[in-house]
């Protein structure tokens, strides 16, 4: 790989060897220079989209925000990474964190912010600590922003968008009714703008290196790739690879002697994919215009000494576990769907368990409030359907005999 | 507002602009099932009960959360939607215990009625073996509050309405997931003014009102809406009761002034109607001793005390109907007697009639909403008037209303305060147009209210609210009722003290004392007679709030005992002294409008004729009597008979 990164320079580097690598935050000054709509302009250009998994463009966003009416505004950087598989936003906390910073002055600039949170999720203590550390410095830098870090309780909803908004303000995270949206009446019902801390990190970048060299690299991403695989590991590529390449080549292919069955292209709340369906781009689109898979790019890899069955349980466990509970679908779905599982890998009245998770799953997919339990029906739905054998194994036969994690 | 026009299947409908879904759907008569959207809450979408079909909106929407746009096609019985009504309803009773014979919610419950409407009918829900959910104790929050977590169906009803209209929040949601679980702020008991409202606004049968625990199923209550008269806010209160028994007290969002807001004391207040110390016959003293006596002869003893005595002065309280203190006071005006009142409000009438030139306050509890700002004029709200603690937090909430304190700042209201405003020509000359002065009647002699005053004659977008703390305060003022000094009473052969009173002995300087009383109380034992009175609820009456509305209260239980209505007390005095006296209470009511227009002439622009008080027709039900102090039942039917006869005689007040 010949690929010079950007959003990965620092990554190899030691945690505190860095302090005098952001002298100057130069980015910063530079979009400052320009003015705000110049700064979206230039972001819109870049075609920077989300990204923390909706993919939303970030200039329609700053723009929107920046419109409306109501002050103060505020900037919210989310960085409760939390989605199974995902563990891209980490690092830069860890080893990049100015970066980071320097992307939050230019995003507050754009759209007209004094105050920025960070959005910190409760088990990244270290990173929580080193960014507390280093923000004095980046205040004495960028004077028109102040940089809070708010560290959240660890939950995996406080990274929606409004659940965040909520947990800042101090009250339980619990996703808000949308409309309004935060870009119209976020914190404290204000205009708010809240982005990943890899959308911000790459504003960073955009401007301390050019639009040209960002285009010219192919708007680098982070991707992370995981499980059954020789190669677990963060690495940077341009937009739109391959899945297959991430599994093959970045992650080194499955483990000896095994096979890839299964393959989590964008963390988990994302439809698993077979090994003959890989040969597809991770982007925000496909080809032919429907969504694409990228998601949050936590690919997670499933070889075939594993239970698809016991695959689904798992995750079907976390995210009963970390539903929020505001609305019934997926507070009540979610447990009852994880112990009919369990049943089918215990052997109960595995018939039934299977034709109620079959009719369960459509309707917490439409009836549910927000996108947890729909990406949670993602994934199950596509395990429910594309491994339907495994389910039939345990049902009819004595099941597939395979290593369940519990 | 403009109109828009939907179609809800098929059918056409024409709504204000900003119309819930839910609501137009439900103009044209059809249901859709939904815990937690509630009309006095905003909308949070959450418990996905209500989701139905939208033209070009993706998958399901709510309705409890969508407002209707014009030429909007909405769908309500689609198979996706019906399935998905069943689906939701599926989960929520896999959790819930199902024990509805037992349970008191029964014939009023949500789940209850959108289950057999929308299914599902077949016990489809997944429910594994050995897995309990619905094993949690059921927890005593207060004496009058529980609450069963088993029945919650998590809709959050009772948290938003304790945050948004109560603005307490005593209750908060804990745990996620499959554990969400309401509980206390505290953890434990509950903290709060058992105010009622999370039992009212409860879908299911989790939050229930203790008193009235497995008494009576929703469907054998009866319905009566009545005045409450322990303050000066003139709520209505819809009673629920059975064969003159009290299960509860209901509100009702539709009926009265108060928008289903009842402070605690009315709410639970309703047992002393049987509590054990209640007179259920005349008392008089002889030999020393309280003993109990017919009317007959009570009242011949009244009208021999009466005509003996040279000197009469009468105490009434506040808490009588209007028709009573009038009676009273023709009364004692027959006897020359000076008329006081235990009231602590002002005269509040006379101070009208001369300072402003009108009668009533110039604004209603509903048209708090209208001002810009409110000035509190040293008054400690929640103390007097709960309901209008409430109604200032609803108006500073959702119309933006900023509340302003002169003086003493309530300790409830403090979150809310947004400064201090010093009452002064100057600071009254720039305060802001459209500005409500909330003035303490106890303290409108108080010469900073004259400076109010002349801002609220000049202006006519200034309001000012008197708020009194009884029930009738303007008709004690009215009738001439003046606050008893606090010196002692000169002497006096006679006092006749009507209506609870505070007064817990009889001052030295009174020879004598009748009194109209309900309880046994010091009072009643250093009386010479007593009378036992009926209580509100067990008497129709006229209250006129602190706003100078005058509001009818009808008969919803049978008077205990032998008691009767004040009213009936001193007609049957008067006619017994030989006074002229109205002995219908068109009559009475007649001849208090005539004299006493003050008290009827306010009409308050009332915004929509939902918020317009109804009350029902005049009920004229069979007198019964309490079933705690009946003996048995010819007892009980010769009782009726002797009622019947003694009413026949003076008054066809039943
Ligand atoms: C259940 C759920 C969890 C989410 N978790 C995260 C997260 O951990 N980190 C993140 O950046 N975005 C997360 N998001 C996406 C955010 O809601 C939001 O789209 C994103 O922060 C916007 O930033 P972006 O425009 O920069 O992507 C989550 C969304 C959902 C529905
Ligand atoms: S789908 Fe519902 S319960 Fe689940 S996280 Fe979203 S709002 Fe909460
Ligand atoms: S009784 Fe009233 S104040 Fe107390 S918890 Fe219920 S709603 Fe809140
Ligand atoms: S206790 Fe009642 S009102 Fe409160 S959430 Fe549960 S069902 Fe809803
Ligand atoms: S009533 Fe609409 S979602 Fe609950």
């Amino acid at each position: 790989m010949n690929f010079e990164p950007l959003l990965s320079k620092l990554f190899s580097r030691g945690v505190t060897s860095f302090d005098h690598d952001f002298p100057d935050f130069f980015g910063y000054r530079y979009a400052t220079e320009m003015g705000p709509e110049k700064v979206i302009e230039v972001i819109r250009e870049a075609g920077l989209r989300g990204r923390g998994g909706a993919g939303f463009p970030t200039a329609v966003k700053w723009d929107y925000c920046r419109k409306a009416s109501g002050s103060p505004k505020y900037l919210v950087c989310n960085a409760d990474e939390s989605e199974p598989g995902t563990f891209k936003d980490v690092q830069i906390m860890m080893y990049d964190p100015h970066a980071l910073f320097e992307g939050i002055g230019i995003a507050a600039y754009a759209i007209g912010a004094r105050q920025a949170y960070i959005y910190v999720r409760g088990e990244f203590d270290l990173p929580a600590r080193i960014m507390e550390l280093r923000i004095p410095k980046a205040h004495i830098s960028m004077q028109q922003v102040q940089i809070f870090i708010h560290r959240g309780a660890g939950a995996y909803i406080c990274g929606e968008e409004t659940a965040l908004l909520d947990s800042i303000e101090g009250r339980r995270g619990e996703p808000r009714l949308k409309p309004p949206y935060p870009a119209e009446c976020g914190l404290w019902g204000k205009p708010t703008v809240i982005n990943n801390v890899e959308t911000l990190t790459s504003v960073s970048k955009i401007f301390r290196f050019g639009l040209d060299n960002w285009k010219a690299k192919g708007t680098p991403k982070l991707y992370c790739i995981s499980g059954d695989i020789i190669n677990s590991r963060v690495f940077e590529a341009p937009l739109g690879i391959k899945l297959r390449d991430i599994v093959y080549n970045y992650g080194g292919g499955p483990l000896p002697g095994r096979k890839v069955q299964a393959v989590f292209p964008g963390g988990s709340s994302t439809a698993p994919l077979r090994d003959d369906e890989l040969d597809i781009p991770m982007d925000f689109k496909m080809p032919d215009g429907k969504p694409g898979i990228i998601g949050s790019a936590g690919t997670i890899v499933v070889d075939d000494s594993r239970c698809m069955v016991d695959v689904a349980r798992n995750i079907m466990r976390f995210y009963a576990h970390e539903s929020c509970g505001k609305c019934t679908p997926c507070r009540d779905g979610n447990a009852l769907v994880h112990d009919a599982l369990n049943d089918i890998l215990e052997g109960r009245d595995a018939g039934y368990a299977m034709e109620y998770i079959e009719r369960m799953i459509p309707r917490i997919f439409t009836d549910c409030f927000c996108p947890l339990a729909k990406g949670a029906m993602n994934a199950l739905g596509a395990i429910f359907t594309k491994w339907r054998a495994d389910f039939e194994s345990h049902v009819f036969g004595s099941g597939c005999g395979r290593k369940r994690i519990g | 507002m403009s109109l828009v026009r939907v179609k809800i299947d098929d059918e056409e409908i024409e709504v204000p602009e900003g119309t819930l879904v839910i609501t137009a759907a439900e103009k044209l008569g059809k249901s859709i099932p939904h815990f937690c959207y509630h009309e006095r809450l905003t909308p949070v979408a959450a418990c996905r009960l209500c989701l139905v079909e939208i033209e070009g909106m993706p998958g399901l929407q709510p309705s409890c959360a969508t407002k209707v746009k014009d030429g909007m096609i909405v769908r309500t019985n689609t198979k996706n939607v019906l399935d998905s009504h069943k689906s939701v309803l599926d989960l929520v009773l896999e959790t819930h215990p199902l024990d509805c014979p037992k349970c008191e919610a029964t014939g009023r419950c949500k789940l209850e009625d959108f289950t057999y409407e929308f299914g599902p009918h077949r016990v489809s829900y997944y429910r594994p073996p050995g897995i309990s959910a619905y094993d949690y104790e059921e927890l005593s929050w207060s004496p009058v509050l529980k609450f069963d977590p088993n029945k919650c169906v998590e809709c959050s009803r009772c948290i938003r309405v304790c945050d948004e209209v109560q603005d307490c929040r005593a209750l908060v949601a804990s745990s996620r997931g499959h554990n969400w679980r309401i509980t206390t702020f505290t953890g434990g008991p509950l903290h709060c003014d058992f105010c009622g409202a999370c039992a009212s606004v409860c879908p299911t049968g989790a939050i229930e009102q203790q008193p009235g625990k497995f008494w009576k199923k929703d469907w054998e209550l009866e319905k009566h809406f009545v005045i409450c008269s322990h303050c000066g806010h003139g709520c209505t209160l819809l009673l629920r009761g059975w064969e003159g028994r009290i299960a509860r007290i209901e509100d009702d969002f539709k009926v009265g002034i108060n928008r289903a807001n009842i402070c605690s004391r009315g709410r639970f207040g309703f047992d002393i109607i049987s509590h054990s110390s209640r007179l259920s016959k005349p008392l008089l003293r002889s030999d020393g001793k309280l003993v109990e006596v017919t009317w007959e002869k009570a009242l011949f003893a009244a009208m021999e005390m009466i005509t003996a005595s040279h000197s009469v002065i009468g105490l009434a309280s506040g808490m009588l109907s209007v028709e009573e203190l009038f009676l009273f006071s023709k009364l004692l005006a027959s006897r020359n007697g000076k008329k006081f009142s235990e009231s602590r409000d002002g005269d509040v009438i006379e101070f009208e009639k001369k300072r402003l030139g009108r009668y009533g306050s110039t604004h209603g509890f509903d048209q708090l909403d209208s001002f810009e700002s409110i000035v509190l004029v040293d008054i400690p709200v929640e103390e007097l008037d709960e309901v209008l603690r409430i109604d200032l937090i609803s108006a500073a909430k959702k119309s933006g209303a900023k509340l302003f304190t002169a003086g003493r700042a309530s300790f409830r209201l403090k979150k809310r305060i947004a400064g201090l405003f010093k009452i002064n020509s100057q600071t009254l000359a720039s305060a802001p147009a459209k500005t409500l002065f909330v003035v303490d009647t106890e303290r409108i002699e108080e010469k900073e209210l004259s400076a109010i005053l002349e801002k609220v004659s000049s202006d006519p977008f200034t309001g000012i609210l008197f708020v009194a703390a009884q029930s009738n305060s303007r008709a004690l003022s009215s009738f001439g009722f003046r606050v008893l000094p606090s010196d002692e009473i000169s002497e006096v052969d006679l006092m006749i003290a009507a209506g609870p009173l505070q007064m817990t002995e009889r001052p030295t300087s009174v020879k004598r004392l009748i009194a109209s009383a309900s309880f046994r109380n010091e009072l009643v034992e250093s009386a010479d007679l007593v009378f036992p009175a009926a209580l509100p609820f067990e008497k129709s009456g006229t209250y006129v709030n602190s706003e100078g509305r005058a509001q009818y209260s009808d008969i919803a239980v049978p008077m205990a005992g032998e008691s009767w209505p004040d009213a009936v007390i001193w007609i049957s005095v008067m006619k017994e002294l030989g006074e002229a006296t109205p002995s219908t209470p068109r009559e009475i009511l007649d001849e208090v409008r005539n004299n006493h227009p003050e008290l009827f002439e306010r009409n308050y622009p009332v915004k929509s004729s939902e918020a317009e008080p109804k009350l029902p027709s005049t009920r004229l039900a069979p007198p019964k009597r309490h079933r705690g102090l009946l003996l048995d039942k010819s007892e009980w039917l010769r009782k009726l008979q002797e009622h019947l006869d003694f009413s026949k005689e003076f008054s066809p007040w039943f």
